[in-house]
């Protein structure tokens, strides 16, 4: 899998990108001294690595190992300022490296006039979120998008009990949002959000789908990840689409419809031997590829 | 109160740089420079001792933390480490939408308290938790009253918006209410003030008084006043308008009046006030004395016989002295002064900063003792007995702590600030028994929290909530945490999931 590609923003622009999660399940606090290290990476020459929400736990795992330090340490030392602003953080030479979810389209267009070198490490997907006491399971891909082009309205119409149908979005910055539009929406253009459906973190989406009424109205989305790994919130269940229910296999299979890769990015002119270059080619390593494993994502095929 | 114990101990070997010396010269003129001759090597197991006389303690009312760890949801915990169910929200504007009310909100409540040695403190400020009509739910105070008869008044004042992260940075609506009854006796007022006298002052959100609790527990309404309340000591209290200040004794009447003054120390019962007049400033004594300082000066601190004051145009330049208040000089040519002790003592020594060195100056100007830092610019008194000392290495700016016996407590390089966390309640500042020590690692921003014995309690974290006495809610990797002041974990959240996925 060396396919180390070049690619523009234009380029980027096509590969559609994912929106921004969190993750990580509480990892292990054991202070384990990592002993393997990335040869040519210290924590004094470590480079500033930003990402998403959903890529945070890679992230810390990523630092522990080239830096030998305990995993719960790693964890107090990583932060992420969220995908448009990592995409952008990276344009303005705020940081050396992404592992992130896609850009949204705005983001794109304003970084295109730079070069990145893009590297897919993991698939994620976009899962639609109900409320656990919501009868509905499955959902077409025809039926979300006339769901939120404002087409269908009421449970009833696809399946649940009567009622309107709440369709949280997300902010037009997320990464989930740019899943979204790239990949279930396509060329549709989804109806405007009701003022107040548009949480600005994604997991206030979460707990929105869980207690906006109780009684199972709404519908949101998220990235697989993030919704099942990092949150795994008791009240809300995942819809399976096209009649096939997001898990690990399903994502790894890519028998799940809505799946997209997120990818580890530096700017093309990074020097051979500079610390977000050996990064990077480590990710694309197959220790690189163990490591996205062993924190839990689908590595990328 | 009064800070360190005498003999203050050391920190660790480990954290006596080889730059960190002291020396026990013999008296000297200040000018001279001592030779540095100490390099002290006390074993680890000898941690600073503090008097928490001047922090937070047990009477801490608080009972319950919140922690803000995300734009839109608060971690509300009680000590035990209990969440409160309920309080997590989704945007307020989501309740706007589907009609829902919020279930639960803060208020904030002023109380009234006791000190541990029987001083009244009133006027604390506290949380409580309350449903949507803003019936507490949860009182969160366990205060000991007095049986003293204005302590029968809680202040309580509620935000005017239903939305409990609006808390902060709204002007409050207060009422001052009879606790036992919940009858408003007077309204507008936020806040109370305590005088010498017994007295407690009601003020509104300008603090100008609008009553007067007398000792006996009777409440005298009164004009709003002119002037608003500054501040007040022991027989006075001063008040300030657009054009001018009044200094009043117990009984309001005018004791002095002038222009813009600040209180600079009120040590041993003396007040000093400095009021400038353009680039003069005088010192008024007592203050029924008054000297004039005729060339134009910044004062550091004074007393009734002496002064540390530093020029007016060379402030950071070698600019302060020590001098009598007849104007003989004792000491000069120091960058940076720091009197110890200052709280109601005269100061018996000074910590004054000049080249690379720190030195310790008895009241006559003599050395005492040197200590040399390199690159030291700037050494400030954090409590009687403590000094936080800055350092300037290239571009580097790095704070660090030293005691009174010129001990380095912790070394400069690791942090770029060091502070107590601190809080406002009654216009005074109340410190936690917590050293905040920011750095800046892996392109961030992480701190290490030291409890008064110098020992690290809890390391890199992101963000600081609420802090009680014994009890620390901060942001630590993916969690959030809530510890003792050990740093023993007491409970905690994941950051991703809920407040029950502990």
């Amino acid at each position: 899998m060396n396919l180390m590609k070049k690619w523009s923003l234009t380029v980027l622009l096509i590969l559609a990108l994912t929106g921004c999660t969190a993750v990580s399940a509480p990892v292990d606090s054991s202070p384990e001294p990592q002993t393997e290290g990335i040869a040519g990476l210290s924590a004094e020459n470590y480079p500033h690595v930003d990402g998403s929400t959903a890529t945070l736990p890679l992230i810390a795992g990523l630092y522990s190992r080239a830096t030998g330090t305990d995993r719960q340490t790693a964890e107090s030392l990583v932060s992420v300022s969220k995908t448009s602003s990592a995409w952008r953080s990276l344009y303005q030479h705020g940081c050396d490296l992404l592992i992130v979810y896609e850009a949204p389209e705005e983001i794109a267009q304003e970084i295109s006039r730079m070069d990145f070198e893009i590297q897919p490490l993991g698939l994620d997907a976009l899962v639609f979120l109900v409320n656990r006491g919501n009868p509905v399971d499955t959902l077409s891909q025809t039926q979300l998008q006339d769901i939120y082009a404002g087409e269908i309205t009421d449970w009833s119409e696809v399946g649940g009990e009567p009622g309107p149908i709440q369709a949280f979005q997300r902010n037009p910055q997320s990464g989930s949002q740019a899943l979204f539009l790239k990949l279930l929406m396509k060329d549709r253009d989804p109806m405007e959000p009701l003022k107040g459906l548009v949480p600005e973190e994604m997991q206030a989406l979460v707990e929105g789908v869980a207690e906006y009424d109780g009684e199972g109205a709404s519908l949101g989305y998220s990235v697989y990840y993030y919704a099942q790994e990092m949150v795994n919130h008791p009240d809300v269940k995942l819809l399976a689409v096209d009649g096939v229910a997001p898990n690990e296999e399903t994502i790894a299979q890519k028998q799940y419809p809505l799946i997209n890769n997120f990818y580890a990015v530096i700017r093309a002119d990074e020097e051979p031997d500079s610390p977000a270059r050996i990064l990077f080619n480590w990710l694309k390593s197959e220790e690189g590829r163990g490591l996205v494993k062993e924190e839990g994502y689908v590595p990328a095929n | 109160m009064n800070g360190l114990k005498k003999g203050l101990i050391l920190a660790t070997a480990g954290l006596l740089a080889a730059a960190c010396q002291t020396s026990s010269a013999p008296p000297n003129e200040a000018s001279a420079k001592p030779s540095v001759t100490h390099v002290s090597d006390e074993p680890e197991s000898l941690r600073p001792s503090f008097s928490t006389d001047n922090f937070l303690k047990e009477q801490d009312p608080r009972q319950v933390l919140t922690l803000e760890y995300n734009d839109l949801q608060r971690w509300i915990v009680d000590v035990n480490g209990n969440s409160i169910e309920g309080v997590t929200q989704i945007e307020p504007v989501l309740d706007l939408v589907s009609g829902k009310t919020t279930a639960y909100r803060l208020i904030q409540a002023t109380l009234p308290d006791v000190k541990s040695d029987g001083q009244l403190r009133v006027a604390l400020t506290q949380t409580a938790l309350a449903d949507s009509e803003g019936h507490v739910l949860q009182d969160f105070a366990q205060v000991s009253y007095a049986p003293e008869g204005f302590l029968n008044y809680v202040i309580q004042y509620q935000q005017p918006e239903n939305s409990f992260w609006e808390v902060n940075g709204i002007d409050p609506e207060g009422a001052l209410l009879n606790r036992q009854t919940g009858e408003i006796i007077l309204d507008d007022v936020v806040s109370l003030h305590r005088l010498s006298s017994g007295q407690v002052l009601c003020l509104n959100a300008e603090y100008r008084q609008i009553g007067l609790l007398q000792s006996d527990g009777s409440l005298t309404p009164t004009a709003e006043s002119p002037l608003q309340f500054v501040e007040s000591g022991e027989g006075w209290s001063l008040w300030r308008s657009s054009s001018g200040n009044e200094l009043h004794d117990d009984q309001g009447k005018v004791l002095w009046k002038g222009g813009f003054v600040q209180v600079l120390d009120e040590g041993s019962g003396h007040l000093w006030l400095c009021e400038s007049e353009y680039e003069t400033q005088e010192i008024l004594i007592d203050p029924l004395h008054q000297l004039k300082w005729e060339a134009p000066a910044r004062f550091v601190y004074a007393d009734a016989e002496l002064a540390v004051v530093g020029d007016w145009t060379n402030s950071y330049n070698q600019g302060n002295q020590l001098i009598d208040l007849d104007g003989k000089q004792r000491a000069e040519g120091y960058v940076s002064v720091a009197a110890n002790p200052r709280g109601g003592h005269e100061a018996q020594n000074f910590l004054m900063v000049r080249e690379d060195t720190v030195d310790k100056l008895d009241r006559g100007g003599e050395l005492i003792q040197s200590q040399a830092i390199l690159g030291i610019q700037t050494i400030e008194r954090m409590e009687d007995g403590l000094f936080k000392f800055t350092v300037v290495d290239g571009n580097a700016t790095t704070e660090g702590l030293i005691d009174d016996e010129l001990q380095i407590l912790i070394p400069a390089g690791q942090y770029s600030t060091i502070s107590f966390m601190e809080r406002w309640s009654n216009r005074k500042m109340e410190h936690y028994p917590y050293f905040i020590c920011w750095k800046d690692v892996n392109y961030g921003r992480r701190a290490d929290i030291y409890n008064l014995k110098l020992e690290k309690i809890a390391e890199n974290v992101a963000k600081i909530g609420d802090l009680g006495v014994d009890r620390l809610l901060l942001i630590q990797g993916f969690e959030g945490v809530l510890m003792d002041q050990n740093g023993h974990r007491l409970s905690s959240i994941s950051l991703f999931t809920d407040y029950q996925g502990d």
